[in-house]
């Protein structure tokens, strides 16, 4: 057993100095253990999602406070935030409450998917499958929806990942809607290749739009969550978002197949089915918020949050540097609050 | 989600005899030379699936590199020169259609021992190798799937050479069952020979390694009752070599001292990719001797043929369709039943429909078509209707149902909400236990309402019972109510007894993996 015994050893302390270097390396990559960012203002006091005239968003600045829930005043949101102690990689703020979809440790991609109340504690949890995504309320914040990819991390190339999408109340989670019957062109669909992603739901709190993918084709569904039915409205939409009245859903068009630029932002009014493409003409990989029924964030690599009309109009505009995953449960105000556009351009 | 469709055939008889019995073929001047020694991977696709577990003698595990790229590669360290003269590999669904296998005296500068072209997956014994070096690697170049290569088992067979001692033990004879009990197995053998010393001897239940020992005698215990497994012993020494294995016998546990009517009930079972899972379900079956066989659908993959179901489950579990009580699953539905309703014949409608029920004792079995209800086709009134009047019209005192769809699941289907209206007939009628498949692990919960909720007084109990032989799930997220859960693959033994039933799930390599009740019909 000698001979055995000394190749464990061997073994183990390789393994313990690969271990080692890959740990220094992580650590020096990892935005936590970076120096804080000096030109990133932070003033003290608590995120409270309850705070009229706030932006909240996942702050991205390197340093100690990166990936934690932070808020900006909308009336001045490259001033000083305020950083508080959840982390998450995602998160959504609506009347008052709060969702973080974070990742969660483990051998396989794992995440947990949280309510928070308006001081950022944790209230019912549930453990899900994949890398986070997506996460959003609906507007009266009772109803939590978020998407995980369960294989591939990127939207990119269609046909290379699986996403996991569930829908949570304060009584009910479903942490795979992808057994919902469906009826694609107004026939019911059988496949095994369904793929939800991207839940807005609406006022009633059961009505819901979402993308499927089946057959290579994304789709915008209707859904009913009572009724537990979906049906397809329309082609090529992916990851809509549902406007405060209801009447309009922003989301992303392919407009390439690949390429830097595979998607642009368009408002698609569901009264006449007309589809605008906005003044953003950069490709937003996100699902965008509605901060009044004027105007749409959402985030750009940088991570930047930056803000559109939402009629096609006027021109993109920089609202928070090192932020990601914006919204503004609180916001009640004319969008005539925000900045007016500044020297920022998005050609 | 499922994995994507590789029509193909499988040399099914050779992937069985390897697979059961992986080292028993070996001659004497071949010896398995890689079994634990060190491996080296071009990646992992996570900490489960490292390389060692393709070198451990342990079939239920595997290797497996990241997803989508070209090429892969697995390295074993024979320890010292060595010439190798056999590679046999066991692949998961994920496996190589282009390969080579090559050799290396120093790790890093390799050699071609063989170019494998249009493999086909499964096992594959790559024979008549003349090849030297201390490093032997599977140098994947072409993938199947759009996954990545995955292996349960890499063997290197051959002679060791060069400095230090090289010789392997002889062979252990008169492997023997010397008595057993319910739950053990105790065996003995003459010991072998080295010329150093025999250091000690590893033992092989069903082809996987299940213990060391010192001595020339093993006690196997935690076994299921009743069941018979297939034992080998080799023998090694302190160089770290091993002997061939030895001839192998037969071990039979006690019956179990529980009376009553013994079922066995799985689903999800004959995936053509990977025919070594469910041949190793069915020689559980085998063992178990049931008076029935319930499946929970997903019998037959993948779009539920009759030439697959002939291909396939025929071969396996076929041999108990007499006294199979089978459901369809979604995988039926895709051949529209067509298949399912030809390979089982009247067993598949015995009452005209793919749903019907049955009396065992105080039991009364419902099987339902969960599919037409998941899909919410046109044709589930009528059955929720039957369902209805079934239930209403039962005189027994237990309950049993039992289809492919679970409603409440803490697998990557989640919970649902189609299955409602079967799932809330059952509560209605205050039945006793519902089981399940379509998702790939185990799971069992405690009674559940209407709401998914535990209810001890009102609820219904569930297991999902999808591990007979496809792909495993192993990411579950434990919902309200479960009392335990894995992805392993094995088949539940079910007792009926009087008024009351108990289970046990038994994996493929023998072991009991979880009991439950017994429990008093309500």
């Amino acid at each position: 057993m000698k001979t055995k015994l000394s190749i464990t050893a061997i073994a183990v302390v390789l393994l313990a100095a690969v271990a080692f270097v890959y740990i220094k390396q992580a650590k020096a990559n990892d935005p936590r253990d970076m120096p804080a960012d000096v030109s990133v203002a932070v003033e003290p006091g608590p995120v409270t999602l309850t705070d009229p005239g706030r932006l909240v968003f996942r702050n991205e600045a390197p340093g100690p406070d990166h990936g934690k829930v932070a808020s900006v005043s909308l009336a001045d949101p490259q001033g000083p935030r305020r950083v508080g102690q959840l982390r998450c990689d995602r998160f959504y703020t609506a009347a008052g409450r709060g969702l973080c979809l974070a990742d969660a440790p483990g051998p396989l991609p794992s995440a947990t998917v949280a309510f928070t109340d308006a001081g950022l504690v944790s209230q019912k949890s549930v453990d899900i499958a994949g890398i986070p995504n997506r996460a959003k309320l609906s507007a009266d914040g009772t109803v939590a929806s978020w998407t995980t990819f369960v294989t591939g991390d990127s939207y990119a190339r269609t046909g290379t990942f699986s996403t996991r999408t569930g829908i949570m109340t304060a009584d009910e989670v479903d942490t795979n809607i992808e057994d919902m019957p469906l009826r694609v062109g107004g026939r019911q669909h059988r496949a095994d290749d369904v793929n939800f992603w991207g839940v807005t739901v609406a006022a009633d709190d059961r009505t819901f739009y979402a993308t499927v993918a089946t057959g290579g084709q994304t789709h915008l569904v209707k859904a009913d969550q009572q009724a537990w039915q979906a049906e397809t409205l329309r082609e090529n939409v992916e990851c809509p978002s549902l406007s405060p009245d209801g009447t309009r859903i922003a989301f992303k068009k392919r407009v390439a197949q690949d390429g830097a630029r595979p998607w642009r932002e368009h408002v698609l009014d569901l009264r006449t089915m007309v589809e605008t493409p906005l003044a953003e003409t950069r490709s937003v990989d996100d699902q965008v918020v509605w901060l009044d029924d004027r105007t749409i964030a959402y985030t750009l690599p940088g991570p930047e949050i930056w803000a559109v009309p939402a009629d096609g109009s006027g021109a993109a505009r920089l609202l928070v540097r090192h932020a990601s995953s914006p919204s503004a449960g609180y916001a009640s105000g004319p969008s005539s609050q925000l900045p007016t556009p500044s020297g920022s351009s998005s050609k | 989600m499922n994995r994507p469709v590789l029509p193909r055939a499988i040399a099914l008889g050779a992937a069985l005899v390897l697979l059961l019995q992986p080292v028993v073929a070996a001659n004497a001047a071949e010896n398995l030379l890689s079994h634990n020694k060190p491996t080296t991977t071009s990646s992992v696709e996570n900490a489960s699936f490292a390389g060692n577990y393709a070198v451990d003698g342990d079939a239920t595990t595997r290797w497996a590199s990241e997803e989508g790229s070209d090429p892969q590669w697995i390295a074993v360290d024979l320890g010292g020169a060595a010439t190798v003269t056999k590679v046999n590999l066991v692949w998961e669904a994920a496996y190589a259609t282009e390969y080579k296998i090559q050799t290396s005296t120093d790790g890093a500068a390799w050699k071609d021992a063989k170019s494998v072209k249009g493999a086909d997956g499964g096992s594959d014994e790559v024979t008549g190798l003349s090849a030297s070096g201390r490093y032997v690697r599977v140098y994947g170049t072409k993938r199947a799937t759009a996954y990545g290569y995955s292996l349960f088992e890499f063997e290197v067979y051959g002679t060791r050479s060069g400095g230090g001692d090289v010789d392997p033990p002889s062979t252990p004879g008169n492997l023997r069952a010397t008595s057993s009990t319910a739950d053990s197995v105790s065996l003995a053998w003459d010991p072998a020979s080295d010329n150093v010393a025999v250091t000690g001897y590893e033992i092989l239940r069903n082809g996987n390694v299940v213990g060391t020992s010192a001595t020339t005698t093993f006690t196997d215990t935690s076994l299921a009752s009743g069941t018979s497994f297939t034992y080998t012993v080799r023998a090694r020494d302190a160089a770290g070599n091993l002997s061939a294995a030895s001839a192998p016998v037969q071990g039979t546990t006690q019956p179990g001292s529980s009376t009553g009517t013994v079922l066995v009930i799985a689903g999800d079972i004959a995936k053509p990719e990977i025919p070594s899972e469910h041949t190793k379900t069915a020689k559980l079956v085998e063992g178990i001797k049931p008076s029935y066989v319930l499946t929970v659908g997903d019998n037959q993959y993948d779009k539920g043929t009759l030439s697959e179901y002939k291909a396939y489950y025929d071969k396996t579990w076929g041999k108990f369709k007499s006294i199979t009580k089978p459901t369809p699953g979604n995988h039926e539905w895709d051949d529209n039943l067509k298949g399912y309703k030809s390979y089982f014949g009247s067993i598949a409608t015995p009452q005209g429909k793919p749903y019907y029920s049955y009396d065992i004792g105080d039991f009364h079995f419902v099987a339902l078509d969960s599919d037409p209800v998941a899909n919410s086709s046109s044709s589930t009134t009528e059955q929720v209707n039957w369902l209805r009047n079934d239930l209403t019209a039962n005189k027994k005192a237990c309950v049993v149902g039992y289809w492919h769809h679970p409603r409440w699941n803490s697998g990557q289907y989640g919970d649902d909400k189609t299955i409602a209206p079967l799932w809330n007939e059952f509560v209605k009628a205050r039945a006793d236990i519902v089981f399940n498949g379509h998702d790939h692990h185990y799971e069992r919960m405690k009674p559940l309402n209407s709401s998914g909720k535990v209810d001890e007084a009102n609820g219904v109990r569930e297991a999902i019972v999808g591990i007979g032989g496809d792909s495993l799930y192993t990411q579950i997220d434990n919902r309200e109510g479960v009392e335990k859960s894995f992805a392993k693959h094995g088949v539940m033994k079910f007792v009926i007894n009087g008024k009351s039933y108990s289970w046990e799930i038994i994996g493929t390599d023998g072991k009991i993996l979880d009991k439950a009740g017994p429990y008093t019909c309500r």
